[in-house]
């Protein structure tokens, strides 16, 4: 039997085949854990954001308690965008618009609270608010900068699955391209809040 | 009379001639004084002519004795922390935020080691729409140097000279009170075991600790051996001990020399004396070992380029407006 040469040439190109499935399969499943690692330290960032918001609001309560509404918004932002999360093995665009949403309800609400605070100088004296708002501001660079990290490295998995001959396998194996986030307005800048 | 002329003519033409130059050089004047608007790949990073050089400052705006110490300070630390400070003072970033700037000219240099990340970017803009100081903390910075404490440093120590307009004194007072913050923070015991801002521990260290521990323990052992009481061979109490040794006669390149070791009884004073020979002295090979010439490695010439370590930044720090 294997004295037939076409034997042996089919046994060659199984052993080619396999060896270059092999490759490009781990390839990908290394970067799509690549993508999640991204996701996650985005979400951690958010989250920081999210707790530093009641030591805030805590703040301001005692300086500015006519702003009840909009300290209710913040909080009620927050509780909203807590409850929004993303397994990060299921980051189609829909969910990844679904997060987006809701942490920018809370980005908005929390601009709204900060115009309004212009009004308390006294407020803005406070050592402790002063550096809350330091870390809040950290916080949104730190926003920013672990989104584009996202990107890029969403990117280039998604260029490496969509790649021919890549994509053969991609669809045999159900390796789906990663939603990116959408730059909206001001997304890409660390909102400036000044006093 | 045509050469009086000519000559009037030759020397008209001469001033008017440096009449144009003065006025070429009132033009390019303002251009050259006026600051560049840097980017993150334009701003010179002096390191990597001179790895001790911690301080950019293209643009003059720090004096240099307050360089020099900067220097002298941010060298003191990455010696003994490992952490790599860079201080950048430019005058115009153009249009960019000075925050974004600061992220992206930290991972574009890498400040801090790899896996590490204990870089920190301290960035001085003074162009007044964007007039800021702002501190960027690699990930392994952020856990001893979070931003409240960077916004703290700041306000305290630098923005009431920056106001005034002196910068270097600012700048020099700041660094003085980062290194101090951080030589005063536990940031190598946050490393060694494992706090959050560890990314991964340095195995070589284990090994090196354990080495350093087992050798201890040799020569404790060794000296336990030869210093303990024994026995006394005249009254039988345990305080028969070893004195000391002392060499009879030396060791030359052609005899053997002779060293006695005393031992002597504390309780009943017997006395006993035991003979070594000592080796012959071999040439070449007898003189005392120094272990020298890697000491310095890392200093070598003072002057030698390099680069930062590779660390990055997750956009952790502050920034303060003046």
């Amino acid at each position: 039997m294997f004295k037939n040469k076409t034997v042996w040439i089919i046994i060659a190109v199984v052993a080619v085949l396999f060896f270059w499935m092999q490759g490009v399969y781990n390839n990908m499943v290394t970067r799509g854990e690549e993508v999640s690692a991204a996701w996650s330290q985005v979400e951690n960032q958010y989250q920081r954001r999210m707790d530093l918001i009641p030591n805030l609001v805590n703040t301001v309560k005692g300086y500015a308690s006519h702003e009840r509404e909009t300290l209710e918004g913040v909080v009620q932002a927050r509780a909203e965008a807590t409850q929004t999360r993303i397994d990060p093995s299921n980051l189609t665009a829909e969910s990844l618009q679904a997060f987006q949403s809701a942490q920018g309800e809370l980005s908005s609400a929390l601009s709204r609270l900060m115009v309004v605070l212009e009004r308390y100088p006294d407020l803005k004296a406070n050592q402790n608010f002063q550096e809350l708002q330091a870390q809040l501001e950290g916080t949104e660079n730190r926003i920013a900068t672990e989104r584009k990290r996202f990107n890029e490295v969403a990117r280039s998995y998604n260029v490496y699955i969509r790649k021919f001959p890549n994509n053969i396998l991609s669809d045999v194996f159900g390796f789906e391209a990663k939603a990116y986030f959408a730059a909206e307005a001001g997304a890409e800048k660390a909102p400036t809040v000044e006093f | 009379m045509s050469d009086t002329y000519g000559h009037i003519q030759s020397r008209h033409g001469a001033a008017r001639r440096l009449v144009g130059l003065c006025l070429l050089w009132l033009c390019l004047l303002p251009s050259a004084l006026a600051a560049r608007d840097y980017t993150v790949e334009s701003v010179p990073n002096t390191r990597l002519a001179n790895r001790l050089d911690h301080v950019s400052d293209p643009d003059g705006i720090l004096a240099p004795e307050a360089k020099a110490r900067v220097n002298q300070l941010l060298n003191v630390l990455e010696d003994s922390l490992g952490i790599e400070v860079a201080v950048v003072a430019v005058e115009s970033i153009g249009e960019a935020d000075p925050r974004v700037f600061a992220t992206e000219l930290f991972n574009h240099w890498g400040l801090g080691q790899k896996g590490a990340d204990n870089g920190l970017l301290i960035q001085l803009v003074t162009e007044p729409s964007r007039r800021s100081v702002v501190f960027e903390t690699g990930y392994g910075i952020e856990g001893v140097l979070p931003d409240a404490i960077c916004y703290r440093l700041q306000q305290r120590y630098m923005i009431p000279d920056m106001r005034e307009g002196d910068y270097s004194a600012g700048m020099l007072k700041g660094v003085t009170a980062v290194t101090r913050y951080l030589l005063a923070s536990d940031y190598e015991r946050a490393r060694m075991t494992g706090v959050p801002g560890d990314r991964g521990g340095d195995p070589s260290m284990w090994l090196f600790a354990a080495f350093a521990i087992g050798s201890l323990g040799l020569v404790a052992g060794v000296a336990y051996l030869k210093y303990r009481p024994r026995r006394c061979p005249r009254c039988g109490k345990k305080t028969f001990k070893y004195m000391g040794r002392s060499v009879v006669r030396e060791a030359t390149r052609f005899s053997e020399g002779l060293a006695e070791e005393v031992y002597r009884c504390r309780n009943c004073g017997y006395t006993d004396k035991r003979y070594h020979t000592i080796d012959r002295i071999h040439p070449g090979g007898g003189g005392p070992i120094i272990m020298g010439g890697g000491g310095f490695g890392g200093f070598s010439g003072g002057g030698g380029g390099g680069s930062w370590g590779g660390g990055s930044s997750g956009g952790g720090g502050s920034m303060s407006r003046f």
